[in-house]
């Protein structure tokens, strides 16, 4: 087999992973895929008419900000949380295979990619809904997501590392996901903050993500250079360091499975 | 058909969804900041001083508002409440006032009797937290009785009297022909006291008042909305049309056109509706014939199935002992080593009392407790399997059969020794993994295939024979959780070797499951591939297994090899050995 053979072959595997997980969310409803859409539409829809009664005074257009910190939120844990497991949940199908370990965590992290694709559908009738101008500068938006994808890559590389040995990495990263969410900024401004909480939530590189984001969709203007300096290095980074700890541990990981 | 048709419907359901909601978004949005009056409907008595109240109302509370009342003049005659701009325009405002609404009594004394309207225009709401919000008109329609002896008898349009017509009402709607310019107007007392507005008809809407007045002094005013059809020769004199309107019938018309939006509005809304309803049910009663189907098919899956076993069985005892009698004599020697294992050691780095948590292994490491315990799951093992070979590697459970095989498909590494296999070559066959009970057996096909190394369009090839010789004709769109068992290792062994020749198929305990017809079948098969140059790698914890389908065997208990050699005599020993034990 050439090289890019194996690499049609991996991909193929990747995109049947990723459909499986896609239909055995919904494989007992009747509306089927339809859900996908559906359920981060009406979600949207709710939380849209929520928070715009609560929050409008000090944000503009609430919902959109909410949205927007929110669909990066969602995919950054929707990847690590379901590429932790991924090992231990296909561990019969880890003996059998004949490609990299990698393929089953690149598989759950597209997963995650493919869902943000179905929330984006919703995520676009809500902009018109809310009547936010589209401008050039939401061509951007793909870099983010990309640096967005490298960066949870190597979170998830790191923690399903973890997983295999460590049973409770699995309840340690739900409580740091709820730390890490609340140092996000997804539902508050920023400024309202000072002192360490600022500190803390401006070098959180989630945040980064996000802030990014909302310039780009909500402000029309592209992030600074150093927000893309930021995001760059966060995103290759943590996907080396994670990329790194998994090959050191793959023999580990197959034993202990 | 069905499949497309599924996407279709459930694309529309979705696109109706999102409609849907969009318009109720929108409605929420605007319905909550509101100008309106106290009822929807005033009867006042003519030449009484009346009030009405007007209410600004908002989601937070306002700081400033204005508002302006629109009358009609002629009609009414404003009396107090707010500022009086012009005859016919009343201004209300205020600031300061701190709550989320506000009302204001306004007081009219109606001059004309008649239906007239009152309208609020240019709402303007500032609210404390600094919003501003404008808001559309609305109106609402005064009637005041009609005097006695201002009421009219009959209203003859250009010689037809007006339909429906009855005294008390006093508004009314008719028609005429393109040709007609003039409005001729007789009505009846002829003695009462008639003023008629100016009776030139341009296409289109045309308003005619008709003012009476008794000998009180007291009037009244009948508005008759004469609309004359449009001429396909006569070019539509636009500009014409508002000359002839007055102001309130103006406010009259864009009242009733809101009215009419909000008509239209309802009705889409309720098609939405019910077309999205009926999209559901037909969705819904799609899927429950393609099930139907689906039993219908099974049934005669079945049938079919039943047969074919039969005739099968027949056909394949027939081919057993042709292949026995055909398998030639084992010569080592010539043939070439496929696999070679050379003193391989295999331990693991296991702690005593290992920590399964993180808070333990802390402790521990801090305490310096952490002992390992180096537990070799195999010792030194080698041997050599050559090509053409169907080799048993028996053993009892936890005896390091399953290292051994982890280790010649190259999942694990040795800790000492080398193998030497072409690890492109190996099929490992265990069955009913990687099977995911939630899907349909095509879609576990297309999983399962792209997860042993099968690519989309090597499938699609071989996909046809899957089903055919996993006898599921007919089960393909069932999910793999409604399977027997049976199926699901029909399943497994037809998508592991479909496969035109694995050149070394590795099976871990395939034979001893499954019913008697796939196990004939399975031997068959595997048969056949020892008999097309196979090398098979069998593991079983079974000897009868080993005994029936091996030509060595390989004997490994608790990490050593302890026996290899021909499969009757290692089988014998093992079996001593268990006995014993």
């Amino acid at each position: 087999m050439g090289k890019a053979e194996e690499r049609k072959q991996y991909w193929f595997v990747i995109k049947e992973l990723t459909g499986r997980e896609i239909k055995r969310k919904y494989s007992r409803s009747y509306l089927g895929i339809v859900w996908s859409v559906l359920n981060p539409l009406l979600s949207m829809a709710i939380i849209s008419l929520i928070f715009s009664q609560i929050f409008r005074r000090s944000i503009e257009n609430f919902p959109i900000y909410y949205l927007t910190g929110n669909i990066i939120w969602q995919l950054f844990t929707g990847a690590t949380n379901s590429a932790m497991t991924t090992l231990v949940d296909n561990k019969t199908l880890l003996i059998k295979v004949k490609f990299p370990m990698q393929i089953f965590i690149l598989a759950r992290v597209y997963t995650a990619l493919v869902n943000l694709g179905y929330s984006l559908v919703a995520y676009v009738i809500m902009l018109f809904v809310f009547k936010v101008t589209l401008g050039w500068t939401m061509l951007f938006s793909p870099v983010i997501i990309f640096l967005l994808v490298l960066f949870s890559l190597g979170i998830s590389y790191i923690l399903a590392t973890a997983y295999v040995f460590f049973g409770d990495v699995k309840h340690l990263y739900s409580i740091i996901l709820t730390l890490w969410m609340y140092l996000s900024a997804i539902f508050y401004p920023v400024d309202q903050l000072q002192g360490f909480i600022h500190t803390a939530i401006i070098n959180n590189p989630l945040f980064n993500y996000i802030d990014s984001m909302r310039k780009v969709i909500m402000l029309g203007t592209l992030p600074t250079v150093s927000d893309v300096v930021r995001m760059t290095l966060w995103g290759i980074g943590v996907y080396f360091i994670g990329y790194h700890i998994f090959n050191k541990h793959a023999n580990g990981i197959m034993q202990k499975i | 058909m069905g499949k497309s048709l599924k996407y279709v419907v459930g694309t529309f359901i979705f696109i109706l969804f999102s409609v849907l909601i969009l318009s109720d978004v929108q409605v929420l949005a605007d319905g909550e900041t509101a100008a309106f009056f106290g009822t929807e409907a005033y009867e006042w008595e003519w030449g009484i001083s009346s009030p009405i109240g007007v209410y600004a109302r908002s989601k937070q509370n306002i700081d400033t508002f204005e508002m302006n009342v629109v009358y009609d003049a002629d009609m009414l005659e404003y009396q107090s409440g707010g500022e009086l701009i012009e005859p016919g325009l009343v201004k209300v405002s205020a600031s300061g006032v701190g709550l989320a609404e506000y009302k204001e009594m306004l007081s009219f004394i109606p001059r004309i009797a008649g239906n007239s309207a009152i309208t609020i225009q240019g709402l303007h709401i500032r609210t404390t937290s600094g919003e501003t919000n404008e808001v559309a008109a609305t109106s609402v329609i005064v009637n005041v009785p009609i005097p006695e002896g201002c009421a009219l008898e009959d209203i003859r349009l250009n010689g037809e009297s007006i339909e429906g017509f009855s005294s008390v009402q006093t508004s009314y709607s008719a028609e005429v022909a393109a040709d007609i310019t003039q409005a001729e107007l007789i009505v009846s007392p002829s003695e009462i006291q008639t003023e008629i507005s100016d009776t030139f008809l341009a296409v289109g809407n045309n308003v005619i008042t008709i003012t009476t007045t008794n000998s009180e002094g007291k009037k009244a005013r009948y508005t008759l909305n004469v609309n004359r059809l449009e001429s396909t020769e006569q070019v539509m004199d636009q500009s014409e049309e508002p000359a002839h309107a007055e102001p309130a019938v103006v406010m009259q018309g864009s009242n009733s056109a809101a009215k009419r939006n909000q008509v239209v509005f309802t009705v889409v809304m309720v098609v939405l509706v019910l077309l999205l309803f009926s999209l559901i049910i037909l969705k819904i009663n799609l899927m429950r014939k393609n099930k139907e189907e689906r039993i219908r098919q099974k049934r005669r899956g079945r049938q079919a199935n039943r047969r074919a076993a039969k005739a099968k069985i027949r056909h394949e005892q027939k081919a057993d002992r042709a292949v026995t009698e055909k398998t030639p004599k084992i010569r080592k020697d010539r043939r070439e080593v496929e696999i070679a294992v050379n003193h391989i050691t295999m331990e693991f780095k296991r702690e005593k009392d290992e920590a399964t948590s993180i808070k333990e292994l802390f402790i521990r490491t801090i305490k310096r407790q952490r002992s390992y315990e180096m537990f070799t799951a195999l010792k030194d093992v080698s041997f050599r399997i050559r090509k053409g070979d169907v080799v048993g590697i028996i053993g009892t459970n936890g005896s390091g059969k399953s290292t051994i095989l982890k280790i010649i498909s190259g999942a694990l590494d040795p800790t000492k020794g080398t193998v030497e296999v072409d690890k492109r070559k190996i099929q490992l066959l265990t069955l009913g993994t990687g099977f995911d009970f939630e899907l349909t057996g095509r879609e576990n096909v297309y999983l399962n295939g792209a997860i042993i190394g099968y690519t989309k369009e090597y499938i699609d090839e071989k996909y046809d024979d899957i089903v055919k010789f996993a006898e599921l004709e007919g089960f393909m769109e069932e999910k793999v959780r409604n399977y027997s068992s049976g199926m699901v290792s029909r399943l497994g062994f037809a998508i592991a070797t479909i496969r035109d020749t694995p050149e070394i198929l590795i099976l871990d305990e395939v034979l001893s499951v499954g019913d008697m017809f796939f196990r004939k079948k399975s031997e068959a098969r595997i048969k056949e591939m020892i008999h097309s140059g196979s090398t098979v790698l069998i593991v079983s914890h079974s000897s009868s297994v080993i005994k029936n389908n091996c030509n060595r065997a390989v004997w490994i208990e608790k990490g050593r090899m302890r026996a290899i050699g021909n499969p009757a005599k290692v089988c014998a020993v093992y079996e001593k050995m268990q006995e014993i034990s």
